[in-house]
């Protein structure tokens, strides 16, 4: 059942965390108030528009920009040497990774493109259309060379040479584990079973692409950026490094924000460049990508090839877990494109007990998009390999696919763990998410239905997919947050997250109103501006609820705290007698002698009202690190039925049962959850972003690349479990990617399944009806 | 994207249009805009001129007639799904304008473009030709019709002659039933294959039938195998559908089918026979 | 993209048909949207070398000469495609309301009878292609088979919005090269001897 929300003028006061209020964002988005990038308008703005690479692969001869310059509202046409002429040496922030090679990643394109829509060159005109037409009047002078698209292609022996820097196009090379320990344990082994695991490439596709405006005010050399971002803080540190502008001279904002999903973590060329424009020419500078931008020279996200191999015992315990992964970095490394392959390998022992594991991991350049974190950022990629292997395991041994699961789990006594490949969950209980899914979705009877069905030559299957994932910050991160109460009674939060979707205004005033005990109503949440929030971590990993919402519950407390001491100098007691409950504070024992918080925030900004020592004012911020992270889990379970003579896969059920820890606003989880199973099923049934041998991306619009629609995604029967974190405040564990993380692996298992009568052991996403078809009929295309 | 600039010229009848259309270089006839603009948009189509014919009254509007049913060519798909008559008279296109695209694409796109467009995946020409339509045009020597069988030539090309314009789609009422059944690209929403069937019904027994498929081939074609097969049979009996869906690659080249990049000629000719026998059934089971 | 195909001429010898498939005039007329074909001489394949509307501005108004069986063989011969030739051409698609124009250079990479290979490399705004063909010609009973192939890369904004229909345009296209060369040659059949003669003599010269 779907989670019914409730009216905030409904819920208890103290009761609002837990309790499924309706998002207070919804109004304004559903009612065309709601204030994007685009929608921001300055006098005198003008539009900058960048022209993208024909080629995959090329060397850049002479740009001849005259024609542009000429044309229609053009202003200006920039190349790379316009900017380093400018004092910047025109790059952005490169990845420098162990073990690897850093490459320089310009602006625009400096001798040699590596994919294509890369930028090249950037032209500032008066109207929106007069930029973009420009772009077809630049000529460029292309030296096509081969290109690499495919992994293969850039591993070949004789391959062209993506940087001169990486050999071999390898960018990095990494290792996780024991490798001797490993040895060992599939020396032991009774049986082994291998798989080859292809994580498709898909495209993040946000509803709102990229945009920024930029204006600069030379008298006080101050630049805002006012951008679609999920991180305005580091946008802000990128902007200061790229530009040469003392940091306290950048002010970021960010509007409403159409969905990040990941690819919003980095300023892009188009974001620095419209920047640098407004620098250059004086004028508020608008950049607004259109579709087939994004589509070019967004992130792409997901593409690794890994070769997996568990050690069995005879009884089917896992004993160990050896690997490789090839990651696809597309033609430059971002920061993302290092790390997440990397993160995968440390994820891959999933929800099972494994004793040792060793996985090694290789990053690899191809003339493709560069890939970075796109929902989930390695964890999606790791439970698929590892639930398609614990799949395989089970049918190898030929023990049920659930029993296998139940069996390698780890106990929940263990809780907290340190797994083989160097992760550390914190808290779980996987047997009870998976008990509850068998339940839900019927398992008892299923095996004999699905006996009956395919002697009536229907093809049912079912899939499972018990994931782990870690995520919500780590003992490295952290995240501010502040509390201020006026002195009329109003309540004022910021933190350094950045809302683009995720209900944040909501849930943190749940939070706070419950630690205040005020109305939910007069919580006030403010992000995304680096005036008025000076330090953030934005919103990436699911972080935004363990750490701000735990930096939050921190500074409130403290807000009481200092509340406590104005009270009791109010109440004329002494602190230790003080107790505050709904709101009030009270001498215990004196039911009559109270003051609400209200009365105590109007006091702490008279100064003759507050007792010695005490500051006036009524704000509170506190920063939060976590002890470590948190690693929500569960178990999703899907049904299927595939049509073996036209390849057309169908949704019978779709299960899920997720534990995140304490939930702050249930329709919010559920929210994520099944947002998230949305884009899992899209990367597991319908999206593929692909290039054919020319380094053309053949899926260059919503035309050709296929994200799914409502009517084709299946009811999702949803419950959850709440095994709470140790490791911050609320209890709290990340849920926005947790969804995408379960979702693939499932459906795939399950068309697996499905085809199993005829022999198919293995399939490759996205399970298109002619790759469901030539498996049915024992072919590969 | 963004289009690259051109001139506007709005016509106010056909008369007009066709004077349009001959005085001027380089110009394009545009009505709801559903095909030309996104092909202008992805940048692949540069006309000088558009000359937007959708207003033209005359040209718009479902009608019934002694023999069926007429298709002014500016009507809408989302006004043409409002009528009975088509509905009644014409089921495999009524069936096909209901699977054309969504919402908004079906509120702006004409039949008359889609028909003038002829793009291979649409879902007009193979229902068309199941319900053998007469395309009408008019250009400057006067009116002329065209048979459907004489209309789709090759990729986007017809029988349209330079400087004429599409007036309507007359179709002759069905006597028995119709029906049309898509397999919808999940990315384009266009056809990867759909195939319209119109039966000649009697006592019980298919007449005659026309089968059209769209999706499959550079252009609009009938499935002369299927329907020598279903004339004759029986509605009800039992394996029907299945066998006139196994010929419907009878006397296909495997050439001939289209092939993309989501789709193989063969896994194509094998979703043809699937869905010329979907069609078929639905056809059957509407007729009994 | 790979395409390739056979067709037969009856009734003309394998002689008349190369010496056809060898004159510039007749290819130009076959060449979908073409308004000249023309040597280019000091040029490399790339087309950005080659002032394109100079050249359009010189074809314009020009006659064209005739071509087999009306031309004199030797007017043929003096005009044939050399070996390492290099030739501009326009070449414009048109398919529905897309009607991108080429600015294309081709090379005559071989020319040995019967067999004769050509590459091409063509740019419009912002796509290109690049094309290699070839034919072979063989002498049947009744007259001439010619065995084509050709394989072309596309790039740039047609490979990147085209992809819906691509592969079945370029088909096209490519198809209708060849069904029209097959056409012109068929026309070229004057069963003189005379004739006849003094086409073998012209190609056994080379």
């Amino acid at each position: 059942m779907p989670v019914e929300t409730v009216e905030a003028e409904d819920v208890r006061a103290g009761e609002f965390a837990g309790s499924a209020v309706k998002r207070r964002e919804d109004p304004h988005l559903l009612t065309g108030e709601a204030r994007y990038t685009d929608d921001v308008q300055y006098p005198r703005m003008a539009h900058l528009a960048l022209l993208g690479s024909q080629y995959g692969h090329a060397e850049i001869g002479a740009i001849d920009t005259s024609a542009a310059e000429e044309s229609e509202g053009v202003l200006a046409v920039y190349t790379h040497e316009d900017l380093t002429e400018s004092g910047i040496d025109g790059t952005m922030p490169a990845a420098d990774p162990e073990n690897g090679v850093a490459v320089e990643r310009p602006l625009l394109a400096r001798e040699r493109v590596r994919y294509q829509g890369q930028p090249v060159a950037a032209v500032v005109a008066e109207g929106r259309y007069d930029a973009f037409r420009a772009l077809d009047l630049i000529e460029v002078e292309y030296d096509r060379l081969e290109a690499a698209p495919e992994l293969e292609d850039a591993l070949a022996e004789g391959a062209p040479r993506l940087h001169d820097a990486a050999e071999g196009n390898v960018c990095f090379e990494s290792e996780t584990g024991d490798e001797e320990a490993t040895e060992e344990a599939f020396s032991d082994a009774d049986h082994t079973v291998a798989l080859t695991v292809a994580n498709n490439r898909v495209i993040p596709t946000a509803m709102e692409p990229r945009a920024a405006v930029a204006r600069y005010r030379k008298s006080e050399d101050a630049l805002i950026v006012e951008l679609s971002s999920q991180n305005p803080h580091s946008v802000q540190d990128r902007l200061s490094d790229v530009l040469d502008v003392p940091e306290h001279r950048v002010t970021v904002r960010v509007p409403d924000v159409g969905g990040g999903f990941g690819a919003k973590l980095q300023p892009y060329s188009g974001h620095l460049l419209s920047a640098w424009c407004a620098m250059a020419l004086e004028r508020p500078i608008k950049w607004q990508a259109r579709r087939t931008d994004d589509f070019q020279s967004m992130v792409h996200a997901r593409h690794q090839e890994t070769e997996i191999e568990a050690a069995l015992s005879a009884e089917g315990d896992l004993l160990g877990l050896r690997g490789h992964i090839d990651a696809d970095l597309g033609g430059y490394a971002t920061g993302g494109g290092v790390g997440i392959p990397q993160g995968t390998a440390a994820m891959l022992c999933g929800q099972y007990d494994v004793p040792a594991g060793h996985v090694s991991v290789r990053g690899v350049f191809t003339n493709t998009a560069p890939i970075s974190a796109y929902r989930g950022a390695g964890r999606p990629e790791a439970a698929y390999v590892i639930e398609r292997l614990g799949s395989a395991c089970a049918r190898e041994l030929e023990i049920d696919p659930a029993e296998f699961r139940r069996r390698n789990f780890i106990p929940s006594k263990e809780f907290p763990v340190e797994t083989a490949l160097g992760r550390s969950y914190d808290s779980g209980d996987y047997e009870k998410t998976l008990d509850r899914a068998l339940e839900i979705v019927g398992y008892d009877g299923f095996r004999q239905r699905q006996e009956a069905a395919r002697e009536e030559e229907k093809y049912l299957g079912i899939g499972f997919s018990s994931y782990v994932e870690v995520c919500g910050g780590s003992s490295g991160d952290m995240e501010g947050g502040l509390v201020r109460m006026n002195p009329e009674g109003g309540v004022v939060v910021g933190t350094g997250t950045q809302d683009t979707g995720q209900g944040h205004a909501t849930s943190f005033a749940q939070v706070v109103a419950d630690e205040l005990g005020v109305d939910y109503d007069a919580v006030e949440v403010i992000e995304g501006d680096t005036d008025r929030v000076p330090e953030g971590g934005g919103t990436a990993g699911s972080r935004s609820l363990p750490m701000g919402g735990g930096a939050l519950r921190e500074a409130a407390g403290r807000l009481v705290e200092k509340g406590r001491t104005i009270a009791a100098h109010q109440l004329e007691a002494s602190e230790a007698d003080i107790e505050f409950d709904d709101g009030e504070f009270r001498v215990r024992g004196v039911p009559d002698r109270t003051v609400t918080i209200e009365a105590v925030a109007e006091a702490a900004y008279s100064p003759g009202d507050l007792p010695e020592g005490v500051d006036a004012g009524m704000e509170e911020t506190a920063f939060f690190t976590p002890e470590g992270s948190t690693a929500p889990f569960g178990t999703h379970v899907a049904i299927v039925e595939v049509d073996p003579d036209t390849g057309e896969l169908g949704f019978e059920r779709y299960v899920a049962v997720d534990d995140v820890g304490t939930q702050i606003n249930p329709k919010l989880v559920e929210g994520q959850i099944k947002g998230g199973i949305a884009q899992g099923i899209g990367q597991a049934v319908y999206e593929e972003g692909r290039y054919d041998e020319n380094a053309n991306l053949a899926t260059g619009s919503l035309q050709d690349y296929a994200m799914p629609k409502s009517w084709q995604l299946p009811e999702v029967d949803w419950e959850s479990t709440e095994t709470p974190s140790p490791n911050n405040p609320l209890g709290a564990k990340g849920v926005g990617e947790a969804g995408t993380i379960a979702a693939m692996p499932a459906v795939v298992n399950a068309a697996i399944d499905a085809l199993s009568p005829f022999g198919v052991d293995d399939l490759d996403a996205p399970l298109s009806e002619e790759t469901l078809w030539r498996a049915a009929r024992g072919e590969t295309r | 994207m963004y289009p690259p600039a051109f001139d506007y010229l709005r016509a106010e009848s056909v008369e007009e249009a066709l004077d349009l259309l001959s005085d001027t270089e380089d110009a394009e006839l545009l009505a709801g805009g559903h095909s030309l603009l996104p092909t202008i948009k992805s940048g692949l189509a540069d006309p000088g001129t558009l000359i937007d014919v959708g207003g033209i009254d005359d040209l718009s509007g479902v009608e019934t007639t002694e023999e069926g049913v007429w298709i002014g060519a500016t009507t809408t798909y989302a006004d043409a799904l409002k009528s009975e008559t088509l509905a009644e008279r014409a089921p495999a296109v009524a069936d096909a304008i209901g699977e054309i695209g969504d919402v908004q694409v079906r509120n702006r796109g004409t039949v008359g473009g889609n028909v003038a467009h002829a793009d291979p995946a649409s879902d007009l020409p193979g229902p068309l030709l199941a319900a053998d339509a007469t395309v009408h045009v008019r250009g400057a020597d006067g009116e002329r019709s065209i048979p459907i069988d004489d209309y789709f030539l090759a990729m986007y090309a017809t029988a349209i002659e330079e400087g004429e314009i599409v007036t309507g789609i007359e179709i002759p009422a069905c006597e028995g039933s119709g029906a049309y059944v898509k397999k919808t690209s999940p990315s384009s929403g266009y056809a990867v294959v759909g195939v319209g069937v119109r039966l000649a019904v009697s006592g019980g027994e298919i007449e005659s039938a026309r089968v059209g498929a769209n999706g499959a081939f550079g252009y609009g074609r009938r499935l002369g195998p299927v329907e020598e097969f279903l004339a004759g049979e029986t509605i009800d009996g039992g394996d029907v559908a299945a066998e006139a869906g196994e010929r419907a690659t009878a006397d296909v080249e495997e050439w001939e089918l289209i092939e993309d990049i989501d789709t193989s000629s063969e896994f194509r000719g094998r979703l043809l026979e699937a869905y010329a026998e979907r069609a078929v059934d639905r056809a059957l089971d509407r007729a009994g | 993209m790979e395409f390739s195909d056979t067709f037969e001429i009856e009734g003309v010898t394998t002689e008349e048909a190369w010496l056809a498939l060898s004159d510039p005039v007749l290819i130009e007329e076959c060449l979908p949207g073409c308004q000249f074909l023309v040597r280019v001489e000091d040029v490399g394949e790339d087309p950005d070398e080659v002032d394109f509307d100079a050249l359009a501005e010189e074809a314009d108004g020009e006659e064209k000469p005739p071509t087999l069986p009306e031309a004199d063989p030797d007017d043929v011969a003096a005009r044939a495609f050399e070996e390492s030739g290099r030739y501009a051409t326009l070449v414009g698609i048109q398919v529905g309301s897309v009607n991108p124009s080429f600015e294309t250079i081709v090379t005559i990479t071989k020319r040995e009878f019967p067999e004769m290979h050509a590459s091409a490399e063509g740019g419009s705004s912002s796509s290109s292609f690049e094309l290699d063909s070839g034919m072979i010609l063989s002498e049947t009973d009744d007259g001439v088979e010619v065995d084509w192939w050709a394989e072309t890369d596309v790039f740039g904004k047609v490979a990147r919005m085209g992809q819906r229909v691509m592969n079945p345009v370029a088909n096209q296209v490519v198809n209708r090269f060849f069904s029209d060369v097959e056409d012109r040659i068929s026309e070229v059949d004057d069963e003189s001897s005379s004739f006849r003669e003094r086409v073998r003599d012209v190609v056994s010269r080379g």
